[in-house]
């Protein structure tokens, strides 16, 4: 297990429950910090002494106050440390759920995402344990996010799918209208496949609950 | 001199005429135009100048005006202050341009033509001299025009062009054989003969002998001392010096009986040029060239005095135009102070409008997250702690409880995070619609790539990011739509985003989150449309 890790959160509840886990984890030296300033400051000193840290867990957003901060956003300590000591392991502990955010911090270079939810500290030891040995971790909604489809498109060419369905050819005729006028793909097949992907993406059961669909949000 | 001798004629006929045009004199009138004209003592000239003057502040009439001036200016020219009778010649003439037409207005003016041209002639600007005789002669009577060609012809014989000099006396004398003046036929034959001396000294002689037969018939006693003299300078040529001598002689008698100082002078200096005394020529030299030098230094005076005057002219021009300057840039300091206060009560007044409206934004904001965290959080809250209360309530069912809690205050943050604008605008988007995608709702975008978003502010982003996601919050809470249409357009300049569900809709009482909508859109010089019923969906086009 490591042996030397430091804690980048400012909210006191969350950094004890950390320690906690630590603890548990028979880890045998936890430095806690509320700063990611602060942070950055220690690990380059442990670094300078040749006892450096081999992971951080921080947090995304720190609660500005009095003390003036150079580095404010757990981004940006990610974005200096992932450049200077690419060797140092980052867990990225927040309740950010959104899907371009996180995505920027996996080009970052940071092992593993965990958000801070029910499951948050359960999660958090899998993404310890797995990080220790070289795997990666991403809390398993975040997971769901990322994975989502979104880049689904109505296109000219499903438009003019529906609107041939609507004027009751077979996908058959369309099929040889496409081809007639050189529009790719025109294979029956794709046609099908098109028709059915367009049928999930609206939710219809079948082909005429597409076309009164379409026809209700003014697709045709 | 010689010629100066048939200008003062030439006055004398202009002035007997011109004097024909005022029917009614008075008696100290006639005597001071009697000494104008026939005196040359300053001391008389100068009583007749006060008394012209004086007259002009009294009378009323302009031609009454030019007629004191004529006078005036030709005092001035006895007086020999050229310059000055120049100029009140020329103001008269201004003055009888403003005149109606009349034959005193054409007499006046001829008068102050033929004026003017013995002005410059006597200045020896010939030029300008046959200038004004010519203008003379267009309104001239037939017996005027003989008179007038006759200066012509003499200031072309000084100019040395005989041969127009001749043209104008052979006109001069067919116009006094035509009139049958014969005054003015002897003075036109002496003058062309007088012009042949040299060149063909028999038409000369034969030309000044006809002339001088005419005089002596009529017993014209100056046009005889003009031919005497003529005659002499003629004998003088032809090396007949008793002959020469004799005619001196009759000069000088004529003049002696005259009592007239200049014929003298001019008399006796051609007797005296005669005698053979060598002091007494060179004299005569000395005084000519005397003469020559006053005459320089008056002309270069006069000069000088006009220069002086017209830059004196100048200067005050100049000081006028300068004062009239300071004055515009006065009048321009003004105005530019004007605008600079406008616009600084106007920057003033917006940025408080401004500020109000900022500090209104401010407070509206707060009050919409207070009452949501008042209606989401606090209730829920309060809620699961009567329920705590309750000591059957299992610790997995507050856990649940809890964590919805957490999420719906999660969402109230999202909500009312900063706006990311360093990420990519189109993934945002769909990001968002994410976000609100879930089994129940399907929501689909249609040309969202196709939009490029690199130029548009933002701020115009923010806004739209905003509205997309009340419109979708309102959409989850009210709508129970199954799908939803997010189209975007590029039309011209202006992006439209057709929004459509087909949801329960709702009569268009708009909802506290919709007219923020509004106002957002207002803001950016956007503006969204709504249009929906009940059951029959939830439309909304926004335009920017």
């Amino acid at each position: 297990m490591y042996e030397k890790i430091i804690i980048a959160e400012d909210l006191g509840s969350i950094n004890e429950s950390v320690l906690q886990l630590g603890k548990k984890l028979q880890i045998t030296e936890i430095h806690q910090v509320q700063y990611c300033e602060e942070a950055y400051m220690k690990i380059k000193k442990a670094h300078q002494e040749n006892v450096p840290y081999q992971l951080l867990i921080t947090d995304l957003s720190f609660k500005p106050d009095y003390r003036e901060q150079y580095i404010k956003s757990g981004k940006e300590i990610i974005k200096r440390l992932k450049a200077e000591h690419p060797e140092l392991k980052i867990i990225a502990y927040s309740i950010e759920d959104r899907k371009a955010s996180i995505e920027q911090l996996l080009k970052l270079g940071v092992e593993a995402y965990v958000c801070k939810d029910r499951n948050g500290l359960v999660e958090l030891e899998a993404a310890i344990i797995s990080t220790f040995k070289n795997e990666s971790y991403i809390s398993p909604q975040i997971e769901k996010i990322l994975d989502r489809t979104t880049d689904f498109e109505i296109e000219d060419y499903d438009i003019f799918l529906l609107n041939n369905l609507a004027e009751g050819f077979s996908q058959e005729a369309i099929s040889k209208q496409l081809k007639s006028k050189n529009i790719a793909p025109n294979s029956l097949s794709s046609i099908e496949k098109r028709v059915s992907k367009l049928k999930i993406h609206l939710g219809a059961k079948n082909t005429y609950q597409l076309i009164a669909l379409s026809k209700d949000i003014g697709l045709i | 001199m010689r010629y100066s001798l048939l200008i003062s004629l030439l006055l004398l006929f202009f002035s007997k005429n011109f004097n024909g045009q005022n029917t009614t004199p008075s008696d100290s009138l006639n005597n001071y135009v009697s000494k104008v004209n026939n005196s040359a003592k300053p001391q008389e000239l100068l009583e007749a100048f006060r008394y012209f003057n004086a007259k002009i502040k009294n009378d009323q009439s302009e031609l009454s005006e030019v007629y004191n001036l004529i006078y005036i200016a030709r005092i001035q020219q006895k007086l020999g202050v050229l310059q000055e009778s120049e100029a009140t010649a020329t103001k008269a003439l201004q003055v009888l341009e403003n005149t109606a037409s009349s034959s005193t207005k054409k007499a006046y003016q001829n008068t102050l033509y033929n004026h003017l041209g013995k002005l410059y002639k006597e200045t020896g600007k010939l030029k300008q001299a046959s200038y004004f005789y010519k203008k003379a002669v267009s309104n001239a009577s037939a017996k005027q025009k003989a008179i007038l060609y006759n200066n012509l012809g003499n200031i072309a014989r000084d100019q040395q062009n005989d041969s127009t000099a001749l043209d104008y006396y052979t006109k001069a004398i067919a116009l006094s054989e035509q009139t049958d003046n014969l005054e003015n036929l002897a003075r036109a034959r002496d003058n062309s003969g007088y012009l042949f001396r040299v060149s063909q000294p028999q038409r000369a002689l034969s030309e000044m002998r006809s002339a001088l037969e005419l005089r002596e018939k009529l017993q014209l006693q100056e046009g005889l001392f003009t031919s005497y003299i003529h005659l002499g300078e003629y004998y003088q040529l032809q090396q007949q010096k008793q002959l020469a001598k004799a005619y001196f002689i009759k000069a000088q008698s004529i003049a002696e009986q005259f009592k007239n100082l200049k014929y003298k002078e001019s008399a006796l200096q051609q007797l005296l040029r005669m005698a053979d005394i060598p002091i007494a020529k060179n004299y005569l030299t000395v005084k000519d060239s005397l003469t020559q030098l006053n005459q320089n230094a008056e002309s270069n005076y006069l000069a000088l005095k006009y220069q002086l005057e017209k830059s004196e002219q100048e200067a005050n021009l100049f000081q006028l135009e300068k004062e009239a300057e300071a004055q515009k840039k006065v009048f321009y300091q003004i105005i530019g102070l004007l605008v600079i206060l406008i616009a600084i009560a106007i920057f003033g007044y917006l940025k408080i409008k401004h500020r109000k409206e900022k500090i209104l934004q401010v407070f509206n904001t707060e009050s919409r997250i207070a009452k949501k965290v008042h209606d989401e959080v606090a209730n829920d809250v309060y809620y699961l702690m009567t329920k705590l209360q309750n000591a059957t309530y299992q610790k997995e069912d507050t856990l649940h409880r809890l964590e919805e809690i957490y999420q719906t205050s999660r969402n109230i943050s999202r909500e009312n995070n900063s706006f990311p604008e360093d990420e990519n605008f189109s993934d945002l988007l769909k990001e968002l619609v994410s976000h609100y995608q879930t089994s129940h709702t399907k929501i689909i975008v249609k040309n969202l790539t196709g939009i490029d978003w690199q130029t548009t502010s933002t701020l115009k982003k923010a806004t739209l990011y905003r509205v997309l996601q009340e419109l979708f919050t309102n959409m989850k809470k009210h709508s129970e739509a199954s799908l939803v249409l997010l189209s975007f357009q590029q039309k011209g300049k202006n992006l439209v985003i057709n929004y459509t569900d087909n949801g329960k809709g709702s009569e268009l009482k708009k909802r506290n989150g919709l007219v923020n909508t509004e106002s957002r859109m207002q803001a950016i010089q956007g503006k969204i449309i709504f249009d929906s019923e009940i059951n029959k969906g939830f439309k909304a086009q926004l335009i920017c």
